[in-house]
């Protein structure tokens, strides 16, 4: 980069090479000085702060290297001597920077690879809320409370030296640890969980509720996807007729299962159900007896299933189902039967088209007829013509009948007249009477079980209905358990139970109880809705040994169902429970409840440390536990005390890397497993080491360099790497929070909106986190072609094709824009509120960018005018400016930059024109003559001098790495990681391997060398 | 440049800072005794200068008579003093428009870099160090903007985000966020009890990790213990202190519960918003005697804060401060020092409002607002705005023009003396000042 003086110190001393053979001796040097360079620069008079004859006797290059950098750059620059003074002649000139030139390398190839001072880092702000985010999975943010942080070193904000600890800062650390610890439960089993909300302190009541309802949850959420859902076809046929080939073939249910697409756990319960006669229950007997009495294989086909069997199950299933409404889950008969008292009249409906007569069942239950009375105290029926009273219809009919007999002559049909008339009358004397001789409502039809009542129907009757009570003056109704029922095919065994027909009693009965206990069983064993079938499930919690239930599964099944994890969190979770439930443990108890808190404490604390815990370390974080209890604090509240004293101690709020405590040896120190892990986490995530990394370090495989570089590749490919796309780049690029807060005029550009500015954060982000994570290559930062939008961000840009509100890879060249230079927030940050500023964005590119140094403007520059806010008159005024030679050694470098990207309005817009309609002129001309034109032309011009860029890059890389500024020993490591890069096709993880691998990163300084070098 | 003397004097900051530790056991009796109304200073900051035309005062037939940006302040007048002329010399040395200005309250030289920073222990943290074991609180250290990640010309941009240093090399942390300084400050101390016996542990945990450091870390680990220890000795003083106030003995502030609510989470979106609300916190600190020291900075150097509300000024502060002497670029400017003013002006009323008995709470207190620079344009710190409200406990008699313009020794730090030996503490000399300026 031949036209760009090199101002930045660093980067001149990775660039240059001279050699050390010719280098010129320091009195040679200091002659030059004397007679040059003392005037100005003494004791007495430090112009620009520098006193270079305090080095007469003694360059002390080692301790004041940065002198002699300034020293070398403003003589090369020709800033010094200032254009009045004396200036050097040529051989002075050669001698003074042969000098320094050479001293310089020197020490640089002497202490190469020196870790240099790296100050014991607290945790930025943001590495809190990640570290916190991985400890609890809980983005809690609460560092956005803190002191903000300041920059230093590299510009990075995780320079030890400005990480500051104040009583201020630290009772913020106090307040957020509780904030965290508050939004913790902690117990026996599940040991500490984070929740999203605070919990603060909870009662007995509470954490025994909260085990529960967690456990509950927890076993429907597991059971669900793998129980019948409501309307599924449960097949409860087919699992008979499995059950049937186990008992006759011996056949393992497994290979049934597996024979008949069946589920084993359910073939399983169907198998203990149809083979138990425990508990007892008259309504299960339906199906188990049923089953036991299917038929026996027939011995003349061996190994298969008589027809007989398969139909018989059909049957079984039928009952079953009759139970349940199959329109609606959870409406049916055993839905309803807890609500049967006697006292309400029970509704029956039949459809009757085409029925010459209708069947009153009126059953005993099975158990007995005693105390059984119905009274039907409400008879309908609709014909075709309409509905009517079923009695009505009767004395009518009767009526048309005894008078149609009655003619002279008798009719044909005299006969077949006289019989309807006896039925009718049989019918009809049966209102009113009741079978004990009790007065009753002439209307009413008292009817004792078992009994069959036939009901001829009218002509076209289509409907029938009835209303019927459990007669509750009988003076055995304690007894009476009934069931009634409408049919018109055909009459039922009313002697037996009727199965999916209502069973009426009397409330608070013996019979009641034993019947609603005996119904209770069956509805336990097939409940009639899924979610009865996830309570089954969870009611485990309860259950001292599988239930009955069917579909449904024991811990055990669930437990094979699910894998390690769950099986290890169902464990943990009743823990919880048995622990809590029960409000007085005994002795032995308290001791294993206290004793499993302490160890989720102590488990927590070596993750927070990120290092192992001594013996005398945990014994300290048990005896804070125990001195609250004593305080009368309840289990949760003295764990969570433990867990602020962990977040509030140095071990977590600083990254302390440690020496060997006697007689450290001169030299480096080669960083522990631990320390590494931390560092490298750090580093790519801005948090602290996960669970693999942690086992590197445990195992201490990390210290290995394959190890090491595979942890660093997996690391850079997880999510948490964005942390480099926001704190490295955001932070070296300047866009970190430009989010927060807007620079710009919004009255005069309203269309710059808060959704605007945060999808302009959003595609700096977004670009930077897959440049890291896809492993791109970091010359995409200048030269991609290619840049990340959402519709509105691309909308306003003016690219076309981008729809939805998320963000996607769009090819963006068409639109004058990819990589940083292209992007609003870039653009928008380095303009003025009302108006683009060439000079800022020069100055960004130049400096921030490029790594090249600019001295600040001299006091009292002359300000542009206000009619410079129109891009051709600024572009005039500023081309003045330059004529000012104290101006113009560094506008001559910055404006041209700037001036290229004046397509670009103060919002980032592309344009070609100004406000007033004045063409935009977007060309940048450097004083060498070189000339560029727009983003294209600038892009181009920094493709030539990509070298410029990488250097800043890995040394920014390196900086933010290490937590310190760059030094002149790190120049080989540096040259290295520009020389991976460039091998690598620029791909981010080999300067990130690079730098991984240093004995920078590795080492630190021990105590003798650290002295030697201050 | 002295480097011995500039040594010896960060030093004796440091020395300055440590002595309220040891002496906090005699706090209980000093407290009880002492039955006037206490002294209470405040150092309002703000950023980038002032319009030189219309800051300040002059002096007419009837007395001072204030210049425009000042007029706000004219019903206070006579709680009011101006001050011209002074500086702090060792900002005009070397290279930096703005950093190198960051040492209003110490005076010291900023040094430059970008990493190790360091100034001086400031004069409000000084006195903090002696007022705080009166009070719960050692002083409230407020702002509104944070501090900008960035290293700029050889400095760290952390310089232009502190008036207020606890000791040469830390600044005391700022708070900007409302209702962070409203818990801080009027929090009962009752939650700290728990905190104690946490307190002893990681002090523990600090003992055991220094040996195992390198000298540079230990330095680092100091900042932490020195926390902790202070931490320490406010639980214990906010016991001690409630047990002074149930004895009921001695002066007692005149409000006794917080009578502002408790301000909402974030920050106010509009700046007089969060600068109002911000004053109200630190006035009612004082109104309830919770800490007798506090800075405020308005606005950080170099800000750019806006303010919507006046018609016509477009561009933040910084921006305007370059007026290039253009006439209505310079308006804008006044306009916005005035309405910087003005809202000073209503915290000062609100002071002046409150009676502490012989005294109102403005007339008991000492309230100056200044800036790191004179005309922003120029970077000019050749001499600072400096205005002085309240009367001191009856030692300043305001509705006076102090002109020191041809004073050979206008330092500003003689001025903080002369504050510093009002509120109790008595150093012969601070900063580069070896004496206190008369006032």
């Amino acid at each position: 980069m031949s036209s760009y003086p090199r101002h930045l110190a660093l980067a001149a001393f990775v660039v240059g090479s001279f050699s050390l053979s010719a280098a010129p001796a320091w009195k040679d040097a200091e002659v030059v000085l004397k007679a040059k360079c003392y005037e100005c620069h003494n004791p007495k008079k430090t112009k620009g702060d520098v006193d270079l004859q305090q080095f007469a006797a003694d360059p002390q290059l080692t301790k004041h290297f940065e002198v002699w950098l300034k020293v070398k750059d403003t003589i090369e620059n020709g800033d010094m001597p200032p254009p009045k003074a004396h200036q050097m002649s040529d051989p002075e000139h050669a001698a003074l920077l042969g000098w320094v030139n050479g001293e310089l390398d020197a020490l640089a190839a002497a202490q190469s690879g020196d870790p240099g001072p790296v100050t014991m880092r607290r945790l930025t702000n943001a590495e809190y809320d990640y570290t916190i985010r991985d400890l609890t999975r809980h983005d809690y943010g609460f560092a956005k409370e803190f002191q903000t942080d300041g920059g230093g070193g590299e510009g990075f904000s995780n320079t030890g030296d400005v990480l500051f600890m104040s009583p201020a800062a630290l009772d913020k650390y106090f307040g957020a640890a509780r904030k965290v610890a508050d939004h913790a439960t902690i117990m026996p089993g599940t040991g500490i969980v984070f929740n999203p909300q605070r919990i603060g302190l909870r009662g007995f009541e509470q954490v025994k509720a909260q085990a529960q309802q967690a456990l509950y949850v927890w076993y429907q959420q597991k059971a669900a996807p793998h129980l019948p859902k409501d309307g599924d076809d449960m097949r409860e046929g087919d699992y008979m007729v499995a059950c049937w080939k186990h008992k006759h073939f011996q056949t393992p249910l497994e290979q049934l299962a597996k024979e008949s697409g069946l589920k084993l756990p359910f073939l399983q319960n169907w198998n203990n159900l149809v083979n138990a006669t425990e508990p007892k229950s008259r309504f299960l007997d339906l199906t188990r007896v049923a089953w036991r009495e299917l038929p026996v294989p027939d011995a003349t086909k061996p190994g298969q299933v008589p027809q007989a069997v398969v139909d018989g199950a059909k049957t079984i299933q039928a009952q079953l189902l009759s139970w349940n409404n199959p329109k609606k889950p959870g409406s049916g008969v055993q839905r309803y039967q807890q609500d049967a008292d006697g006292i309400r009249p029970y509704q029956m409906n039949i459809d009757v088209k085409g029925k010459k007569q209708a069947f009153l069942c009126i059953g005993d239950d099975g158990d007995g007829n005693k105390g059984d009375i119905a009274l039907i105290t409400r008879l309908d029926v609709k014909t075709t013509k309409g509905p009517m009273l079923y009695l009505d219809w009767l004395n009518r009919k009767l009526d048309e009948d005894h008078k149609a007999v009655a003619v002279n002559p008798p009719p044909a049909n005299a006969e077949a007249l006289k019989q309807r008339i006896a039925e009718l009358e049989r019918v009809k004397n049966a209102f009113g009477k009741h079978p004990q001789g009790r007065k009753i409502e002439p209307s009413v039809l008292a009817i004792a079980a078992p009994l069959v009542f036939n009901l001829p129907l009218p002509e076209n009757a289509t409907w029938m209905h009835a209303e019927a009570r459990l007669d509750l003056e009988n003076p055995d109704i304690n007894d009476g358990t009934i069931q009634w029922d409408l049919e018109a095919d055909k009459p039922r065994d009313v002697t037996k139970i009727m199965p999916g027909i209502l069973t009426v009693w009397k409330t608070q009965t013996e019979a009641a109880r034993r019947t609603m206990g005996d119904f209770q069983v069956m509805r336990q064993a097939f409940p009639d809705m899924f979610e009865r079938r996830l309570e089954e499930v969870a009611s485990n919690l309860y259950r001292r040994k599988p239930g009955i239930t069917v579909y449904y599964f024991s811990d055990d099944q669930l437990g094979q169902i699910l894998g390690p994890k769950d099986r290890d969190q169902l464990a943990a979770m009743k823990k919880d429970f048995g622990y809590t439930a029960v409000p007085n443990l005994n002795p032995q108890q308290q001791k294993e409840f206290d004793g499993a808190l302490l160890g989720h404490l102590r488990y927590f604390a070596g993750r927070a440390w990120r290092r192992p815990l001594a013996t005398e370390e945990i014994q300290k974080l048990d005896a804070l536990y125990f001195e609250g209890r004593k305080k009368e604090l309840d289990r949760e509240s003295a764990a969570r005390e433990v867990l602020v004293r962990v977040l509030v101690s140095p071990y977590f709020l600083f990254k302390a890397e440690t020496l060997p405590m006697a007689n450290a040896a001169p030299g480096d120190v080669k960083l522990n497993a631990y320390e590494l892990a931390s560092r490298l986490s750090y580093f790519l995530w801005a948090s602290q080491p996960d669970w693999e990394l942690r086992k590197a370090a445990d195992d201490g495989s990390l210290l290995k360099p394959e190890v090491l570089a595979a942890q660093t590749k997996r690391m850079l490919r997880d999510p948490k790497a964005n942390a480099l796309a926001k704190e490295f780049a955001g932070q070296w690029l300047k866009f970190n929070g430009f989010d927060e807060k807007s620079t710009v005029d919004e009255k005069k550009y309203p269309e710059f909106t808060t959704e605007l500015r945060n999808d302009m954060q959003r595609e700096t982000n977004e670009f930077f986190a897959h440049l890291v994570r896809d492993d791109r290559s970091v010359s995409d930062i200048m030269g991609g072609d290619y840049s990340f939008l959402n519709e509105r961000l691309a909308k306003f840009y003016g690219v076309p094709g981008v729809t939805g509100g998320e963000f996607r890879e769009v090819k963006v060249a068409q639109q004058h824009r990819g990589g940083l230079l292209g992007m609003g927030a870039i653009l928008t940050k380095t303009s003025r509120p009302n108006r683009t500023s060439p000079v800022l964005r020069g100055d960004y590119l130049y400096q921030v960018v490029l790594g090249f140094s600019s001295p600040p403007p001299p006091p009292n520059v002359p300000k542009l005018p206000d009619s410079a806010v129109k891009p051709a008159s600024l572009r005039e005024a500023l081309m003045q400016h330059r004529a000012d030679k104290a101006c113009s050694v560094c506008h001559d470098r910055i404006d041209p930059l700037g001036f290229a990207l004046e397509g670009f309005d103060p919002i980032g817009r592309f344009r070609v024109a100004d406000e007033t309609g004045g063409k935009i002129d977007d060309t940048g001309e450097l004083k060498d003559g070189t000339k560029f034109q727009g983003l294209a032309g600038l892009r181009d011009y920094l493709k030539k001098n990509e070298p410029n860029f990488t250097t800043q890059f890995c040394r920014k890389l390196l900086g933010y790495a290490l937590g310190r500024q760059t030094m002149p020993s790190d120049k080989a490591l540096l040259l290295h990681m520009q020389a991976a890069l460039k091998q690598n096709n620029g791909k981010f993880s080999a300067a990130v391997l690079d730098v991984v691998n240093s004995r920078q990163f590795l080492h630190r300084r021990s105590e003798p060398a650290m002295a030697a070098n201050q | 440049m002295n480097l011995s003397r500039r040594k010896f004097l960060r030093g004796t900051g440091v020395a300055l800072g440590l002595p309220w530790f040891e002496s906090i056991s005699s706090f209980g009796a000093e407290a009880v005794k002492n039955n006037t109304a206490p002294r209470r200073l405040a150092v309002c900051f703000t950023g980038n200068g002032v319009n030189p035309h219309h800051w300040g005062a002059t002096q007419g037939p009837a007395g001072m008579e204030f210049m425009k940006s000042l007029s706000p302040l004219e019903p206070l007048k006579k709680h009011v003093s101006v001050f011209k002329g002074l500086w702090n010399p060792t900002t005009v040395e070397g290279e930096g428009g703005h950093y190198p200005k960051m040492n209003v309250l110490c005076g010291l030289k900023v040094k430059k870099t970008t990493t190790d920073v360091e100034v001086g222990t400031t004069m409000d943290q000084l006195i903090s160090a002696q007022t705080g074991k009166f009070t719960p609180m050692p002083s409230v250290v407020l702002g509104t903007e944070r501090p900008s990640y960035s290293t700029d010309s050889g400095f760290t941009s952390i310089y232009s985000a502190y008036i207020s240093w606890s000791t040469p090399t830390t600044p005391a942390p700022k708070e900007i966020f409302p209702q962070q300084a409203f818990d801080q400050l009027f929090d009962d101390g009752s939650k700290r009890k728990r905190d104690k016996s946490i307190l002893d542990l990681v002090l523990d945990d600090a003992g055991a990790l220094k040996p195992k450091l390198s000298q540079r870390d230990k330095q680092k680990l100091d900042e932490y213990l020195t926390s902790v220890r202070e931490i320490e000795q406010r639980v214990e003083l906010a016991e001690k202190i409630s047990q002074a106030e149930t004895k009921g003995a001695g002066w007692q502030p005149t409000v006794k519960v917080p009578t502002m609510q408790r301000p909402g989470a974030g920050i106010p979106t509009s700046a007089e918003d969060h600068l109002r609300i911000m004053f109200d916190i630190m006035l009612l600190a004082f109104q309830m005697d919770r800490t007798r020291v506090a800075t405020f900075m308005m606005n950080n150097d170099l800000s750019n804060m806006r303010f919507p509300s006046l018609d016509g000024i477009s561009g933040g502060i910084h921006e305007l401060s370059h007026h290039a002497n253009d006439e209505h670029r310079l308006d804008m400017y006044q306009r916005v020092n005035q309405h910087q003013v003005k809202l000073w002006g209503e915290f000062l009323g609100k002071m002046q409002a409150t009676n502490e008995g012989e005294r109102t709470l403005l007339e008991n207190s000492m309230i100056m607002l200044t800036s790191s620079l004179f005309d922003g344009n120029a970077h000019d710190s050749r001499q600072l705005p400096v205005v002085l409200a309240g009367g001191g406990g009856g030692t300043i008699q305001g509705g006076r023009l102090h002109d020191h313009s041809a004073d050979p020794n206008r330092k500003l730090c003689r001025l903080h003396i002369a504050l510093m030996d009002r509120m109790g503490l008595h150093v012969g000399h601070f900063g580069d000042a070896e004496n206190a300026l008369v006032i």
